[in-house]
């Protein structure tokens, strides 16, 4: 902490590792003791490991810090660190061509991090360095100085609403909880999907947000619902939490207060009803994750039917902010209904693919262009599907709506799970709906039927559409089942099931009429109606098409145009892919 | 091919039972032959009531649900077989059927033996658009698997597809042992496969 330092911190998220950053961080250490760097330069370096950052498309990003000055370098392979140690760290001279350019700055500057602004920078596997930056003093100010009904007073204040999906006010619900005239009570944190970065960058911000919550409901129990399968955040939780508790943080008379909390693992399967409140709920109690009638709602009658609260790990990391920083300052992010920020995972067509976290209200069109860079390969944008697979498909003319979570429900869709999906001119947009809803009609409980034949035969209608034997009939067909499913289903999962469908067929109506009235998919992704073609003046017969070929439907000779055996084609797009003259086409 | 199947039969432990070796102690129960000829019935069907009893234990301690003890079933055996969920139902007095209806629900409990590695491939929005589906192609060609079929035969590997999980942001996306891997093409996936397998050899022998 002294003047003269040296820091190099590595991202160690899961696409930091899968892009080699253990490796990275190995060498770094390596190079450093193997050299004496510290001997020569006379300062200690401290490494450090830290959570995503969000530009994953870059990965490996490290930074090395030096008397506070930061350079950040991307795309860092293993051969890459010995000259970063050598030129830089002893040297004193940056390498400019391995530095993070101007889309790293865009990608950050339009961005709004107050929950994954620690990601990054901390090391996730460290008490201390949360410690350092004011964590756990929002606990300690909620637990030791005010009163449970002042902490959920202050919530409510903030104006904060549920992260995943419902977007009910989160105060309101706890206010309900703690209504309720039972000792026991439990409060749920939901680790899903988008919320893998926070735990794997900021475990312990989670954990005060539950342990905060578990103060003001009055709840004993605290349980950490997780998938399984997402290893590094189990491992980066577990870490924190065994942390916490040596610390006194969790256990016991926490700061003092006589106040006991203590948090579980509750281990999920993956599956997508699990995400329903109630359905989670029956998933910890070791049953078929299948729904409960409402009402009574888990704040009133929840897990072994106690009152519960079940909120988002996202929620919960906003909870330590604004009991430090007070309501008004949350309140003031966001719009008039939308208080905060949201975070996404952008992904698709995009040139910068990452995770980031937006003021409510931002218009779509900046975080596709701006912080997303645009378009990959320079394509024509075509709709942005915002809100997992329940979420509604948002058109290119529509870009400049802001999100959050009354207009996302006014363009029929959701701010769900946070996941936005962005298809380009080569993206069939029936074939997207029908992906959605085989996704859905698979993780569809089965419980009401509604949802469990709905889905199903949405399902083949657009099968059906796709394979090119649609019928006019069948598009009403399909508006009738979506009424009849939204109306009727018992859970949200049936209710938005039709979401893809309804908000696409509002949008791309003529890509439709193309695949049922003129047997043709315009994008060229449908196989029953897509021919492919060798435009014989732009072929020079280099022979790639034939070697990619996986049915050997191509052939010719090589310097002569090739040719494609209709019959043996099984439509891959595989010598589509590979063609550098651009001599095949699609129809 | 390979394994002597019987058309019709339910795959169970009963099946593997003649088509793996060496036997695992699974593979003890009555109609092992080579159990029976060995005399070593006895032996084996306690060596596995040990580890059953032990899990019987833990669950009873923990005051566990049933979620729980079909994972830590999983864990040991790497998969559920039926005479498994019959041993537990007598003890636990639970109905079978109670078993059965979570295992079926959730899809990561097996009924099958399953691979000593598992490649689950993510098949979620991100990695669809991005062809996770050619992965998924890729994967069951470099392995030589069937259509419908999951499994090597010499139960070295499983193909898995998972829901999404989380990493959209480096789509698409698989794991292999719990190692994730980002930005992948079918190119890269077959060369994973092969690589792995013959690592996986020359750490073995």
């Amino acid at each position: 902490m002294s003047t003269s330092s040296v820091e190099i911190k590595v991202c160690l998220g899961t696409s930091g590792n899968a892009a080699g950053g253990e490796e990275v961080l190995r060498l770094f250490r390596h190079y450093v003791f193997d050299r004496a760097v510290e001997a020569r330069i006379g300062t200690r370096c401290e490494f450090r490991k830290v959570g995503c950052r969000g530009f994953c498309s870059k990965d490996v990003l490290v930074d090395v810090i030096i008397n506070g000055s930061k350079t950040t370098y991307q795309s860092v392979k293993p051969i890459m660190v010995e000259r970063i140690v050598d030129d830089h760290i002893v040297g004193g001279g940056p390498i400019p061509e391995w530095m993070a350019g101007d889309e790293y700055t865009s990608f950050h500057s339009k961005q709004y991090k107050i929950i994954l602004g620690p990601c990054g920078e901390i090391d996730p596997e460290n008490i201390d360095d949360y410690i350092r930056m004011n964590g756990y003093r929002a606990a300690r100010k909620a637990v030791t100085k005010m009163t449970p009904d002042g902490v959920i007073d202050v919530v409510t204040q903030s104006g904060l609403r549920g992260r995943g999906g419902s977007g009910f006010s989160t105060g309101e619900k706890w206010r309900i909880c703690r209504g309720q005239k039972n000792d026991t009570r439990y409060i749920i944190g939901n680790v899903g999907e988008v919320n893998r970065a926070l735990a794997e960058g900021n475990p312990h911000a989670i954990i005060e947000g539950l342990l905060i919550g578990g103060y003001a409901i009055g709840a004993q129990k605290g349980y950490l619902y997780i998938r399984e399968r997402y290893h590094l955040s189990v491992e980066r939780l577990r870490t924190a939490l065994d942390q916490a508790r040596d610390k006194g943080f969790i256990g016991k008379d926490i700061f003092g207060s006589g106040f006991d909390f203590n948090i579980e693992f509750s281990f999920g399967t993956e599956s997508f009803i699990c995400g329903e409140e109630t359905a989670l709920m029956e998933s910890i109690e070791g049953k078929r994750a299948m729904p409960r009638y409402r009402p009574p709602f888990p704040a009133e009658k929840g897990l072994w039917g106690m009152p519960t609260v079940i909120n988002n790990a996202e929620t919960f990391s906003n909870i330590p902010l604004i009991i430090g920083m007070g309501a008004d300052w949350f309140s003031s992010i966001g719009t008039a209904e939308s208080k905060g920020t949201k975070v996404f995972t952008l992904s698709g067509k995009v040139k910068n693919n990452g995770l980031v976290e937006i003021p409510m209200g931002m218009p779509l069109r900046e975080i596709v262009y701006s912080i997303g860079g645009g378009i990959a390969g320079n394509r024509k944008l075509k709709a942005v599907q915002v809100g997992g697979p329940s979420g509604g498909i948002i058109p290119e003319s529509m870009i400049d709506m802001g999100l959050d979570y009354e207009s996302l429900r006014k363009v029929g869709s959701i701010v769900g799970s946070g996941g936005m999906v962005v298809f380009d001119d080569e993206d069939c947009i029936v074939s997207v709906t029908k992906f959605f809803v085989e996704f859905l009609q698979r993780e569809s409980c089965g419980e009401c039927t509604p949802c469990r034949i709905g889905t199903k035969r949405m399902l083949e209608l657009l099968i059906k559409i796709t394979d090119g034997t649609g019928e006019i009939e069948d598009l009403d067909t399909l508006n009738r089942l979506s009424g009849i499913m939204t109306a009727s289903s018992l859970c949200g999962l049936g209710r938005t099931a039709s979401n893809p469908f309804i908000t696409s067929f509002n949008h791309f109506r003529d890509e439709y009429l193309a695949h049922i009235r003129d047997k043709k998919c315009p994008a060229g992704v449908c196989p029953a109606l897509v021919v492919f073609m060798v435009v014989p003046e732009k072929c020079k017969g280099c022979g790639l098409c034939r070697k990619a070929c996986p049915a050997g439907a191509v052939t010719g000779e090589i310097k002569k145009a090739h040719d494609i055996n209709q019959e043996l084609c099984i439509k891959c797009g595989a010598c589509y892919k590979v063609c550098k003259l651009k001599a095949i086409k699609k129809q | 091919m390979g394994a002597p199947s019987l058309p019709g039969r339910p795959h169970n432990a009963y099946s593997i039972a003649q088509s793996s070796k060496p036997p695992s102690l699974l593979s003890g129960g009555f109609f092992c032959p080579v159990a029976r000829r060995a005399g070593r019935l006895r032996d084996r069907t306690t060596a596995m009531d040990k580890v059953l009893n032990k899990i019987l234990e833990e669950h009873r301690r923990e005051k566990g649900n049933l979620i729980l003890l079909l994972q830590r079933i999983q864990e040991t055996y790497g998969f559920i077989s039926r005479e498994n969920v019959q041993w537990f139902s007598d003890r636990l007095d639970v109905p079978a059927s109670r078993f059965f209806g979570v295992i079926t629900f959730y899809p990561k409990f097996r009924m099958k033996p399953s691979g000593k590695n598992t490649l689950t491939v993510c098949c979620g929005a991100a990695c669809h658009i991005k062809g996770a589906q050619q992965l998924l192609y890729a994967s069951h060609e470099a392995l030589g698997l069937a259509k419908g079929e999951d499994t090597t035969e010499d139960l070295k590997f499983t193909v898995e597809k998972a829901t999404c999980i989380g990493a959209c942001n480096i789509a698409p996306v698989v794991i292999l042992n719990k190692q994730v891997h980002g930005a992948m093409d079918p190119e890269k996936v077959t060369k994973l496969l092969t690589g792995f397998a013959k690592e996986d050899e020359f750490i073995g022998y």
